[in-house]
């Protein structure tokens, strides 16, 4: 069985048990989908990339008390999580993006398709959802973890990220409708 | 399905979490309702296009995690520390190969504990087989090299009618202008010990035997008879006795035989044919033993001692015999027919005479043994006198 077969738990194990390549192997697998996530929660590349590491420095200060009931993405991206609202309640300025349990419609812009391409009007909206909503979203699209993990992560029940994530899809339909891309999709 | 319980699946749906059969229903009812199509349509589309662009990572940002990596791992608290340990060892405990490994090698070790040291070097002990105690005088006495007349003939005489007294005082008589005998002997075990160089072979050996190391001093027998010599009868003798005292008297009784044959006519053979017939018959050859008795009828030294064995030879086969027809005659009942009759009272009645002459074989038995004052004086040899013990040719 070669390394790209063991799965992230496995090569949890080794690592605690000294293996430093099981560690490198990890970071490989995981880390474009961590730095991605937090790029889209903070914005900034910068402090995407200090988060990231902080986030693998996590998971190796608590190696010991690894869980292995818990899969490792669902670990790394608690810690992830809990980065980012410490962050969040840290950064001088900072304000959540409006009511998390607000339908579609309310406290967002309208988005139009001048002047605009359909990946900045991607970014922005995904920017400018709700905190809550836009955790899931991530979670779900960029993490690609299913909803039982998500709301783990989150510590919401299954049916609560699942509405979390119905609001983020009619808010993003929102600012896609204007797009021909949109239409074309519907059809 | 319902359109309240497909709002609540379409995500599920959509994102391909929902089994088959779910999914089948699920689409069933899109078929069956514009709402639903425009929902679950609405959903697809906006997720098709929501794909946000992907970014690398920095290039070093792996060399840069792992040199801090590396840093934090030098510098996690004590407690992280233990805690990484504790997990390390339990990952290594729970491998079910390990724990059989560690089983096994418990089994070796417990089975170990019952293993001896080292087989086969337990020459010094002594069993002896009838059970009786063995004799804590050392009854053995070398022969003379040149036993000439009155002395040999006195040796064996003593040895003949049991006076264990006599055979010491027969070589008293020799050491006497110069030693005690027990002072001689204790000043040769003393020399043996200081010098055993000091001592001629045959004397080493006796040293070795007197002190129950039987095995070597039956090796040093065993070849000073095989050099021949003077004294070559006498160490076939020992070599046999030592043999009689280690390995029981089945192996010992060929040994003595071979004395007999090899040293026809001399006085270890003598000795070895009458050792031969105890043997036989504490394993049992009543028969090869009268035979050795009577071979030694007519030889002086050992005459009378084998009369009285063949005597009580005799009188133990009589005892059997009349035993045997005491106990057929007990058995018997007076009146055949009676006997079968299956009555509760005569039934009882044979169980009293049965009862009658079991007391009267009581009674035989006493009178057949002999008294032990007969024992002491060697008028008849004690049923296993000699068993476990050293020679005395």
């Amino acid at each position: 069985m070669s390394s790209a077969d063991v799965n992230d738990e496995a090569l949890m194990l080794r690592y605690q048990r000294g293996d430093r390549s099981a560690f490198a192997l990890l970071v490989k697998r995981h880390h474009v989908a961590v730095f991605n996530f937090l790029l889209r929660e903070l914005g900034s590349a910068l402090a995407a990339e200090e988060l990231a590491q902080e986030v693998f420095l996590g998971v190796v200060r608590e190696g010991g008390r690894f869980n292995y009931e818990t899969p490792f993405s669902t670990r790394l991206f608690s810690i992830a999580c809990r980065l980012v609202r410490a962050e969040r309640t840290r950064t001088p300025g900072y304000s959540p993006s409006g009511d998390e349990t607000s339908g579609p419609g309310s406290g967002v812009s309208a988005v139009t398709s001048q002047g605009e391409t359909l990946e900045d009007s991607i970014v922005r909206a995904v920017g400018d959802l709700p905190d809550a909503q836009k955790d899931v979203f991530l979670l779900r699209e960029v993490a690609d973890l299913p909803f039982s993990e998500i709301a783990r992560i989150t510590e919401q029940s299954e049916n609560a990220v699942k509405v979390q994530m119905q609001y983020a899809l009619q808010r993003l339909r929102v600012a896609l409708q204007d797009f021909e891309e949109y239409r074309r999709a519907l059809r | 399905m319902n359109s309240d319980k497909f709002d609540r699946i379409v995500l599920d749906l959509l994102y391909g979490e929902l089994d088959e059969l779910t999914t089948a229903a699920a689409k069933r009812h899109m078929e069956q309702s514009a709402r639903a199509r425009e929902i679950f349509a609405h959903f697809k589309a906006t997720r098709q296009l929501s794909v946000l662009p992907t970014h690398a990572a920095p290039a070093d940002f792996e060399a840069t995690l792992m040199d801090r990596e590396r840093h934090a791992l030098a510098t996690l608290p004590v407690y992280h520390r233990i805690g990484r340990i504790i997990s390390m060892l339990a990952g290594y405990a729970m491998r079910p190969q390990l724990i059989m490994g560690a089983l096994l090698l418990l089994m070796i070790g417990s089975s170990l504990m019952f293993l001896r040291a080292r087989p086969g070097q337990h020459s010094a002990m002594q069993v002896t087989e009838r059970g009786a105690p063995e004799a804590d005088v050392d009854l053995v006495l070398p022969v003379p090299t040149n036993p000439s007349g009155a002395h040999a003939h006195g040796v064996f005489q003593a040895a003949a009618t049991g006076d264990t007294a006599a055979p010491a005082k027969a070589i008293e008589l020799d050491v006497k202008p110069l030693l005690p005998a027990a002072e001689v002997q204790d000043a040769r075990i003393a020399a043996a010990e200081a010098s055993p160089e000091g001592l001629d072979p045959f004397d080493q050996a006796i040293q070795l035997y007197r002190s129950g190391k039987y095995i070597e001093a039956q090796r040093r027998f065993e070849r000073i008879s095989r050099t021949g010599g003077q004294r070559a009868a006498e160490a076939a003798l020992y070599s046999a006795q030592a043999v009689r005292n280690t390995s029981g008297c089945a192996p010992a009784v060929s040994r003595f035989e071979r004395v007999r044959l090899r040293f026809p006519g001399s006085g270890p053979a003598y000795e070895a044919a009458w050792r031969a017939a105890k043997c036989l018959l504490q394993i049992g050859d009543v028969e090869a033993a009268r035979q050795s008795y009577e071979s030694l009828l007519q030889v002086a030294s050992h005459a009378e001692r084998a009369r009285s064995a063949l005597a009580a030879l005799d009188g133990a086969s009589a005892f059997s015999n009349g035993v045997d027809s005491q106990v057929v005659a007990a058995a018997a009942p007076s009146d055949g027919t009676q006997a079968l009759e299956p009555a509760t009272g005569e039934a009882g009645g044979s169980r009293g005479q049965a009862g009658a002459a079991a007391g009267e074989l009581t009674t035989a038995v006493s009178a057949l043994q002999p008294a032990p004052a007969e024992l002491a004086t060697g008028a008849l040899p004690a049923p296993d006198a000699g068993a476990g013990q050293p020679a005395s040719p």
